[in-house]
């Protein structure tokens, strides 16, 4: 092999460990069968543990150097951050799916692959910046989401979530699939920096070929906008979340999501702002993504205060984060090649963070209260607080750090945004985000009343576990905690490593 | 020769035609059919570009379209079988392919 293939395989070594954990575990199930579900799951995790270690510890090629691997993949540092988020959030989540009580214990060990399926297709998703790759990998991210969702074949609710996420998304990746030809016709590639300069040439032309390029970013935002949830994209978002299985549930609002962030990222950062951007267009563009962002958020956030179902509520706040990350990329687009794309793309990054710590947090502390007592509604939390002090405990730190108060990172994720927003002028959107977290709170607040302040204070009783692997499910809950709450007081630290691996 | 903008048009006509077969058809099998043939326009549309693409400064066409589109017939070919596992699944649950009777959470 020549020297530069080999470094390009070195640099996907976080992808090959994971494929590997995919063989390993279908085969294990073959092997041993559903009685040896523990060990299937710790093959899983020792994949994700190497593909963490690869990234971190392992050859740093790659992590320093910005590198194109088989001219489609560019393995830079901003790859490395969202490839970190998206295979350590998979590893949380089969810890959970080992404990999950409503999965059949025959169909679990499959269920493990198709985990690990979904992070690989993140991980080239966030990393690729050819559209060839990038439909390649946004599919190898959505199929085996739609199987997942439909994971509890005996419940109805799962199955019709996995219809619903089934037709959006296929329908989503056409329309994606539609615009990038018309990107290939206007431009002759599949690059996105000579898309983006094409782009940028045919704007300034006027006329029919303005109509053709906006059409086709319409179109390309449509498959971009499913995977993020974010308005006019988002109705399938609060059935499949309340349908599928929770593991699967925390996978589609942490992983699902992060890569879709990365790729919208990627894609806005390497076509529109690189060389031969217009600024007409940008503009444009920029006040688009602002409206979206300010729907989003608001829709996301008013809705949420109507719902009962705590996996729905979380939807639907899921939808408002997705929001205020629109917003980062909004900001992004204020400035071609200057300061203000870097400080959204730092806003994000902070963002999606805090995000994803306390999104992993909540749906944990969610499926723990279900695992033991059977319950997903608010009016059925009542008095929780009093029998299941840890979980609901963590429960409300993750809430607020989701509402945006302090001590928690999610205050600093939402302080950081609006600064961004209101150092590159758009002062508007920055009110509209303060009073969307004021609507937050009000519907974060129903959570906390519904585990302590409601009820005669009772204590349920559940079932209980006890062993190894319910331990670290336990303990993987209070660590994200914990996080939450030290970023939220020492932020200092994890902003210089967000920017550091978003800029290496 | 036939002019680039007839398959054009070509594939806009059976991109809406799919289009509406997903929005307008209620049979999941048909809403479906109506996205392969969505795929199908962008198919036509991406060998369309390539063929009429001007040569590079060597004297060739990259062959980038038409090798997309195997990639997105694999694609198809594999959705499918997603789809009709769920289908399946769905049907046997519920006894019906009917998008509007499978409807129990609420939108």
């Amino acid at each position: 092999m020549s020297p530069e293939l080999l470094a390009d395989v070195r640099a996907l070594s976080p992808e090959i460990w994971l494929t590997v954990a995919i063989v390993v575990t279908l085969l294990a199930d073959l092997l041993v069968g559903h009685r040896g579900k523990t060990l299937v799951g710790i093959a899983a995790l020792v994949g994700v543990g190497g593909a963490l270690w690869s990234l971190f510890g392992g050859e740093p090629a790659g992590a320093t150097e910005s590198s194109r691997a088989f001219g489609l993949l560019a393995l830079d540092g901003f790859a490395d951050f969202f490839r970190t988020l998206i295979i350590s959030g998979t590893g949380v989540v089969v810890l959970h799916a080992m404990v999950f009580r409503d999965l059949e214990d025959s169909t679990r060990n499959e269920f493990l692959p198709m985990l690990l399926t979904v992070a690989l297709g993140g991980c080239l998703l966030v990393s690729t910046d050819h559209l060839l790759m990038l439909l390649l990998a946004m599919e190898l991210l959505s199929m085996p989401s739609y199987l997942l969702a439909g994971w509890q074949r005996r419940e109805r609710r799962s199955a019709e979530a996995a219809l619903k996420y089934l037709v959006f998304g296929a329908l989503a990746s056409a329309l994606m699939l539609f615009g990038f030809s018309l990107l290939y016709g206007v431009s002759g590639s599949l690059w996105m920096p000579e898309v983006g300069a094409a782009v940028g040439r045919l704007w300034a032309e006027g006329g029919t070929s303005q109509g053709l390029v906006a059409g086709a970013v319409v179109l390309v935002f449509a498959g971009f906008g499913f995977k993020l949830a974010a308005f006019p994209f988002h109705f399938w978002a609060p059935d499949v979340y309340e349908g599928s299985p929770t593991p699967v549930t925390t996978l589609l609002a942490v992983v699902s999501k992060a890569a879709a962030v990365g790729v919208v990222v990627r894609f806005v950062d390497a076509t529109f702002l690189g060389e031969g951007a217009n600024a007409d267009w940008l503009s444009r563009f920029g006040w688009i993504m602002a409206v979206l962002a300010a729907v989003t958020m608001t829709y996301g956030n008013v809705t949420a205060v109507l719902q009962r179902n705590v996996k729905r509520l979380l939807a639907y706040s899921s939808i408002a984060h997705a929001g205020f990350l629109l917003m980062g990329v909004a900001v992004m687009a204020t400035d071609a090649g200057g300061a203000a794309s870097a400080v959204g793309v730092q806003a994000i990054g902070f963002y999606l963070v805090t995000y994803y710590l306390a999104t992993l947090g909540a749906f944990a502390c969610v499926m723990a209260l279900s695992n033991r007592f059977g319950v997903e509604d608010l009016d059925e939390y009542q008095g929780l607080g009093w029998s299941s002090p840890y979980v609901s405990g963590l429960l409300v730190v993750f809430v607020v750090s989701l509402t945006g108060l302090p001590p928690t990172a999610g205050f600093i994720g939402k302080y950081k945004m609006f600064v961004a927003a209101f150092d590159t002028g758009l002062f508007w959107l920055a009110v509209v985000g303060a009073l969307n977290a004021i609507v937050a709170l009000f519907y974060y607040f129903k959570v906390i009343r519904a585990l302590y302040l409601r009820g005669d204070w009772e204590r349920v009783e559940g079932k209980r576990e006890r062993g190894l692997v319910p331990s670290l499910a336990q303990l993987s809950i209070g660590v994200l905690a914990a996080a939450t709450v030290y970023f939220g007081l020492a932020f200092d630290g994890l902003a210089a490593w967000v920017d550091t691996a978003l800029f290496n | 020769m036939i002019p680039l903008e007839h398959y054009l048009y070509l594939s806009g006509v059976v991109f809406t035609l799919g289009l509406c077969g997903v929005m307008m058809r209620r049979n999941i099998i048909m809403m479906l059919m109506g996205i392969e043939i969505m795929l199908n326009a962008a198919n036509l549309a991406l060998v369309a570009f390539n063929k009429y693409m001007p040569p590079g400064p060597d004297g060739t066409v990259p062959m980038d379209g038409q090798v997309f589109v195997f990639f997105t017939i694999a694609i198809a070919a594999a959705e499918v079988a997603v789809a009709l596992a769920i289908a399946v699944a769905l049907f046997r649950r519920l006894d019906t392919v009917n998008v509007d009777d499978v409807a129990n959470l609420r939108w």
